[in-house]
């Protein structure tokens, strides 16, 4: 076969030449077993596959678990850890400054569903009447 | 609006001052010095009819401004609007009413019963007014007669029946009609129609003056050229106009009177003057769910790299201090205005006060603190607008432009504004470049020494170029830290770049009279009635006092070296705790204190010169 016996097994990259490490961000202060850990991962491997370069990306959050878990992903994005329940807003301004960002809010069930539930149903309004979509994950 | 309207409610048309008690028959001729008040009903066209009435005292070059009293309501209760011509050049508001124009039968015999001795009125006929005093001068006009004559059309008869008072007005005041037309065209531009009716409406009451009524009060207007080249304009208007220069790109607000037409005139000169080539907005313009969510986005958008703002008034600054506190302590530019109405809670929505000053100077929890800009007239609400973005840049910080009703909301003479000259400032920002040289960066590191940290955009294609905003604790690296000693030197750097704040906020203006004892210090709108009580102090009471016109807050070095200088020192609020009063006790050193008196107007109604000038006179003892 061609590969010779001294050459090192290059790390997989992405259509953008970067490695799955580059989406990483720093260790998780979330407890063991806890869902967010696995759903940081997912965004790794999504953000990782699709190809985005994590320069592009903002992530922004409010207060709680949820909104400490940008800090554990893409740590070449920059980030927003706003106050509580108004990640939307504060996305909603961010993507409105410059069109080309891609916007991640993480928001938790108290975050969204409660101190924020007025102003996340008020986004997704807005998202519905542009042309432009925003997905949260919550 | 905020603050809906209840029926039953108590409305008052002003204080009332009693001047010269004269009648007219020794009464000199009185020129171009005088006030008219012409009592309405809310959202009966009035509005129209009162601007032609200024502008065309305006247009015949006499010193002019316009003060609308309107309730909390959108159509029914009473509203005032006050011309004074002056040609002394005097804007502010004067207690002192020469002649009533009475429109509105249920405020008609408390408008009539409140006036000085020798005043004169415009009465409706049917109100007959004239049986409750005989020491005042009365005219009778029958608006419903003359207005069947030159309205066929019964339903538009109550929208054109106020321009016959103008024509009245003009008659007995001596305005030339063809500038009342003038005035008239302007302000129904392309409403052709409209503009002919109301135009046969203001002619048919000249000619009534003419034929049914003898001139016998003393006001009246003589040509001048005090005006020439001078526009008229309310300060929302020039605030938005000054945004837009500024580069504002961002704007998210939610109505609230008396803010609502800063935005709502900025959305029409963006309209037509910021769409590209393609016909494309090159700005975006939200209606937010509420303050909140509006200033969420102005930080987000700010962080993002825009010109970012919002306006508002005081219940909406209350819904604003959590997230004014992440703009502080996340270090992210935006410009807040604050169009003051007079608080607590919803309190007076129409009207006018300076009393948000203390709260939005420390607006939210913590160790928190905020530059403010206080513009005192429409021209500086266009310079101001610029000054508050490069100013939030430069400081990476949200500032506020602390305007007020009287100054947002009503009609005021200017010199034309100037096309801004100086480049827009954008602060510290790292370029992909700088970054490629410096290899990285610690955002709040206080590389220059003066408290303020680099910082990038979103979006910058470096892979060191982010940063992690949070309002959280952090240290010189943006990362989460509860460490002590990171703590206290992060709140002490913003200390010092807060204290550094005091060197690059415009100065105040101060005018000197000899250096004698006795200093004033206002800001705002106040500076109107302050222009006209200096003369009224040295004029009629021998008071000579230096004066200096605050223009920011923090304060400058100018604004200690004033107090330092005085013995007596009197700080002028329109509030009722005096609260720039209190912000400055606490900036002066302490042995300075007691130098500080304070002059407190707070009734809702714009300052009075004859209000300060009496307060001062009775606490110097003289």
């Amino acid at each position: 076969m061609a590969a010779t016996a001294t050459s090192q097994p290059q790390p997989k990259t992405n259509r953008i030449g970067l490695t799955v490490i580059d989406y990483r961000g720093s260790k998780t202060t979330l407890c063991a077993g806890c869902g967010h850990n696995a759903i940081s991962e997912r965004i790794i491997d999504a953000f990782y596959e699709m190809g985005t370069p994590p320069e592009r990306v903002i992530k922004t959050s409010g207060i709680g678990c949820s909104s400490k878990s940008p800090a554990y992903f893409l740590s070449r994005s920059h980030s927003f850890n706003s106050v509580h329940g108004r990640m939307p807003s504060v996305t909603t301004g961010a993507v409105l400054a410059n069109h080309r960002l891609v916007a991640l809010g993480v928001s938790g069930d108290g975050d969204t569903a409660s101190i924020g539930s007025c102003t996340l149903c008020a986004a997704i309004c807005r998202s519905s009447t542009s042309s432009r979509t925003t997905a949260f994950t919550a | 609006m905020r603050g809906a309207p209840r029926l039953g409610v108590l409305m008052a048309t002003t204080e009332i001052a009693v001047h010269g008690s004269a009648t007219s028959a020794d009464r000199q001729p009185v020129v171009n010095d005088f006030i008219i008040q012409v009592a309405t009903v809310n959202g009966s066209g009035s509005q129209s009819a009162n601007t032609v009435l200024l502008r065309t005292i305006f247009q015949m070059g006499v010193p002019v401004s316009g003060k609308n009293l309107f309730p909390s309501n959108i159509e029914g209760l009473p509203t005032w609007y006050t011309i004074r011509a002056s040609k002394k050049g005097y804007v502010a508001r004067k207690k002192e009413i020469d002649f009533v124009v009475a429109m509105n039968a249920e405020t008609a015999r408390e408008d009539v019963l409140g006036l000085a001795p020798g005043a004169a009125v415009l009465y409706d006929e049917p109100l007959k007014l004239n049986e409750l005093r005989s020491d005042l001068i009365f005219y009778s006009v029958p608006y419903d007669k003359i207005v069947a004559t030159v309205c066929p059309e019964a339903k538009l008869r109550k929208l054109v029946r106020n321009m016959i008072y103008v024509g009245v007005m003009a008659q007995l005041l001596n305005l030339d009609m063809a500038e009342v037309e003038k005035a008239l065209r302007k302000q129904f531009a392309k409403k052709v129609k409209a503009a002919e009716m109301n135009w046969n409406a203001a002619k048919a009451g000249y000619d009534y003056a003419v034929t049914s009524l003898t001139k016998s009060d003393p006001f009246t207007v003589e040509r001048m050229n005090k005006t020439e080249g001078m526009i008229i304009v309310d300060g929302n208007s020039a605030a938005a106009m000054g945004s837009m220069f500024a580069g504002v790109t961002v704007v998210t607000w939610y109505p609230i009177t008396p803010s609502s037409s800063l935005v709502e005139s900025l959305i029409e000169y963006m309209k037509a003057y910021r769409v590209n080539a393609e016909g494309k907005a090159t700005f975006a313009i939200v209606q937010a769910e509420d303050e909140l969510a509006a200033i969420g986005m102005v930080l987000g958008a700010g962080w993002a790299g825009a010109r970012s703002m919002t306006a508002t008034a005081g219940p909406g600054i209350s819904l604003m201090a959590e997230f004014a506190g992440l703009g502080y302590y996340v270090e992210i530019p935006g410009v807040i205005w604050d169009i003051q109405r007079v608080g607590p809670s919803t309190g007076l929505p129409t009207r006018t006060s300076q009393g948000d000053i203390e709260f939005v100077a420390k607006l939210s929890h913590g160790d928190t603190v905020h530059p403010m800009l206080i513009p005192s007239s429409v021209s500086e609400c266009f310079t101001m607008a610029n000054e508050a973005f490069n100013l939030a840049d430069h400081l990476q910080t949200p500032v506020f432009v602390m305007s007020d009703l009287d100054l947002g909301m009503n009609n005021w003479m200017s010199d034309p504004f100037e096309y801004p000259t100086e480049p827009i400032k954008r602060g510290k920002i790292l370029s992909k470049e700088d970054l490629d040289r410096l290899g990285g960066f610690s955002r709040y590191k206080d590389v220059d020494g003066d408290g303020i940290g680099y910082r990038t955009l979103p979006g910058i294609d470096h892979p060191q170029g982010a940063w992690f905003a949070r309002g959280s604790g952090h240290n010189e690296k943006g990362q989460y830290s509860e460490r002590p000693d990171d703590y206290r030197n992060n709140l002490d750097r913003l200390r010092r770049k807060f204290e550094n704040v005091r060197d690059v906020v415009p100065k105040p203006e101060i005018v000197k009279n000899d250096g004698n004892e006795v200093g004033i210090i206002a800001y705002g709108t106040s500076h109107h009635a302050l222009v006209e009580a200096l003369d009224q102090l040295q004029t009629d009471h021998g008071v000579k006092v230096d004066y200096l016109r605050l223009k920011a807050y923090p304060f400058t070095a100018e604004v200690h070296d004033f107090i330092a200088m005085h013995k007596r020192v009197y700080v002028v609020d329109q509030n009722r705790d005096g609260q720039m009063f209190n912000l400055l006790k606490l900036d002066i050193p302490a042995e300075d204190v007691v130098r500080l008196r304070s002059v407190r107007h707070y009734n809702g109604l714009p300052i009075d010169a004859r209000s300060v000038t009496d307060d001062i006179v009775s606490q110097e003892g003289k």
